[in-house]
């Protein structure tokens, strides 16, 4: 209970530094683009924030492109090749997928397709993997099986007797977060998603209508259980949805990243917009590169959203000169996704704009 | 009949050995699982109820010193679970824990979510209801729960009802104020931005219990049919068991709810253990917690 007080004191003190932190930027002219989703976290702004921050920025960070037309071809070959060209090692590993499963509606690219999930099972097994897990805590619904069916996920995991570990659900494991940027002192996570080898965030490429994009670093906010925090897990909201980001991801720290971004989502994402075909599967062992990377081939400036702004310096790489860029030149593969109006200036500066 | 004792056999084989059970066999026990088995286990009979106290016994181990109940002892959130901890109390009406019930109760009267730092059009900001945590906005299920739970209890023990009147009338608000344009409710946020958005089985079944004292509103009518609507085409072990307390909570025809419900335990592979004691729940005939007295 006091360690509960505690965190709540925290929570209203940083609120108040944010507010403070906030009216100074404002002061100084330094407001790029304050929205809901919040200012840039700088350390120059907000140094409470940055307390004891650690640094896992790797020296180079690869990141694959790959061309996928559709679902139906030649994933799991796709999925093996770029699995190959991260130099990523899995023989004897128990690995969990994490794919972005929010919500279902019939028709509309919510959610990293099944068909995807299928294929990565394949190629890691394939692989030599040890055991391959499916995990997920779908943020709106509590009724997880109805989720699982309805999108289809149910008969993949059927298809290769694979277990689904519900996030929401399991077992709990207090931990302390990373970097500080929430202000909680501890956050609860399922203890299967912490014991296994190697966790892999398989997020959809899809615009977010408070970050601006949700990649593979917003995926991790389905590991924060539903059974602790509620559906939807608004208590990450009031934290601050960027802060919750890095903290989720410093902590969780996901060792490879496969973004579905052969079908994204334009417009007012992650739920109601469009559908954008792409045509590319996107891996990465820099879950920050990976999320910069997609970033561009949305046509957005990583280094205006927030949270992959900060995330660049100290999880991983934004910068392209420190990525190393392998399959397809990401030049030819840019789009320009549609923005909604408040996330128009993310866009990155064309000719013709 | 068959399918509620071969639920009870399975929930008494997956009971832990302290006494409660989690979400899923083989998991630390959890208040909120033990809860609704608690209540499928005493309404289901008599060679039921020595299960049913041990777990009686775990979630009254559960409780804290303010009268609340957590996700579990390790978990320092989720005040919303002291809902379901007290309808379980109430609903086996062991004596001993009648202290207990009463210290749960009022930490549900006195548990108040955020108000929102955003204003959004039509979510009453103004009203403070229920949250799954503290440090967070109202939501659908934590206030209907709560609601069910403040019904449970007896008005004749209060010296006072004026402060449970006042939290049932918030609650009932925001429950009101958060339907969807398609008659349900979802977890409680029937717009984002420019467009609407479409409810879901459980939350309508957990409103539509919340709000059965008003069965001749056209809300609760529309409510209703959009539930009538999910059942065919969004079956699920949870939203079959709550649709069919609904049913009967609001009087409605509950045989199709049962029969469906039947149905899908025999084909359904991986049931938690919570689908399992929502599901003995359901398919009782008398289901005393859920059945509010008339509105005044």
């Amino acid at each position: 209970m006091s360690d509960y007080l505690d965190h709540i004191k925290q929570v209203i003190i940083n609120r108040r530094k944010f507010i403070a932190g906030a009216t100074a930027v404002a002061a100084a002219g330094m407001v790029g683009f304050l929205r809901e989703g919040g200012p840039i976290l700088t350390p120059e702004v907000f140094p409470d924030k940055w307390w004891s921050v650690p640094n896992y920025k790797p020296a180079q960070s690869p990141v694959a492109i790959l061309k996928a037309a559709d679902y139906e071809k030649n994933l799991v070959d796709i999925i093996t090749h770029g699995i190959a060209l991260c130099g990523l090692e899995v023989r004897d590993k128990v690995i969990m997928l994490k794919p972005n499963l929010v919500e279902f509606a019939q028709g509309r690219p919510i959610n990293t397709n099944p068909k995807v999930v299928g294929a990565a099972i394949e190629a890691f097994l394939r692989l030599d993997a040890k055991q391959v897990l499916v995990g997920e805590g779908a943020g709106h619904r509590r009724d997880t099986e109805l989720l699982v069916e309805a999108s289809g996920l149910g008969d993949i995991l059927r298809e290769f007797k694979t277990g689904f570990v519900d996030l929401n659900l399991d077992d709990l494991t207090a931990v302390k977060p990373k970097s500080h940027f929430m202000g909680a002192p501890e956050l609860y996570f399922s203890k299967t998603l912490l014991s296994v080898d190697l966790f892999v965030s398989m997020p959809k490429l899809k615009t977010h209508h408070w970050v601006g994009a949700t990649l593979g670093m917003k995926n991790l906010f389905g590991c924060v259980p539903g059974a602790v925090y509620g559906w939807p897990k608004n208590f990450l909201h009031w934290c601050g949805i960027q802060e919750s980001i890095l903290d989720l991801a410093a902590t969780l720290r996901p060792g490879f990243t496969i973004v579905d971004g052969i079908v994204g989502m334009e417009g007012d994402g992650p739920i109601n917009g469009t559908a954008r075909q792409v045509g590319a599967i996107i891996f990465g062992t820099d879950v920050v590169a990976v999320d910069s990377t997609c970033a561009r081939l949305m046509g957005i400036d990583p280094e205006k959203v927030g949270y992959i702004h900060a995330a660049g310096r100290f999880l991983g790489n934004v910068d392209p000169a420190h990525i190393l860029q392998r399959g397809e030149p990401i030049d030819a593969l840019i789009q320009h996704f549609q923005l909604i109006d408040r996330f128009k200036k993310l866009a990155v500066k064309t000719q013709a704009s | 009949m068959a399918s509620s004792v071969r639920l009870a056999n399975d929930l008494t084989l997956a009971q832990n050995p302290d006494g409660g059970w989690g979400y899923l066999p083989g998991k630390h026990s959890r208040v909120e699982p033990t809860a609704w088995i608690i209540l499928g286990l005493s309404v289901h009979g008599d060679a039921s109820l020595k299960v049913r106290d041990r777990g009686l016994d775990w979630l009254t181990k559960m409780q804290q010193a303010d009268g609340s109940f957590r996700s579990a002892p390790d978990t320092g959130n989720s005040l919303w679970m002291t809902a379901p901890a007290l309808l379980a109390l109430q609903g086996s009406g062991r004596t001993q824990d009648a202290s207990a019930a009463t210290a749960a109760f009022h930490s549900v009267l006195k548990q108040k979510a955020q108000t929102p730092r955003l204003k959004m059009t039509g979510m009453r900001s103004d009203v403070e209801a229920w949250g799954w945590t503290t440090d967070a906005f109202s939501w659908i299920e934590p206030t209907c729960l709560s609601l069910m739970a403040l019904h449970s209890y007896p008005r004749e023990k209060l010296q006072s009802t004026s402060e449970l009147d006042l939290r049932i009338k918030e609650g009932e608000i925001i429950v009101r104020a958060r339907r969807c344009n398609d008659g349900g409710w979802n977890y409680g946020n029937f717009g984002n931005r420019d467009y609407a958005l479409g409810a879901f089985p459980v939350p309508t079944a957990l409103a539509l219990i919340a709000l059965q004292r008003d069965t001749g509103d056209p809300q609760i009518k529309q409510g209703w049919e959009r539930l009538e609507q999910m059942r065919k085409t969004e079956p699920s072990m949870l939203s079959l068991g709550w649709g069919t307390i609904a049913a009967k909570a609001l009087k409605r025809p509950s045989d199709p709810w049962e029969n469906q419900l039947l149905a899908h335990i025999d084909k359904r592979v991986g049931a938690t253990n919570l689908d399992r004691g929502l599901a003995l729940l359901a398919l009782n005939d008398q289901l005393p917690v859920f059945t509010f007295a008339p509105r005044l």
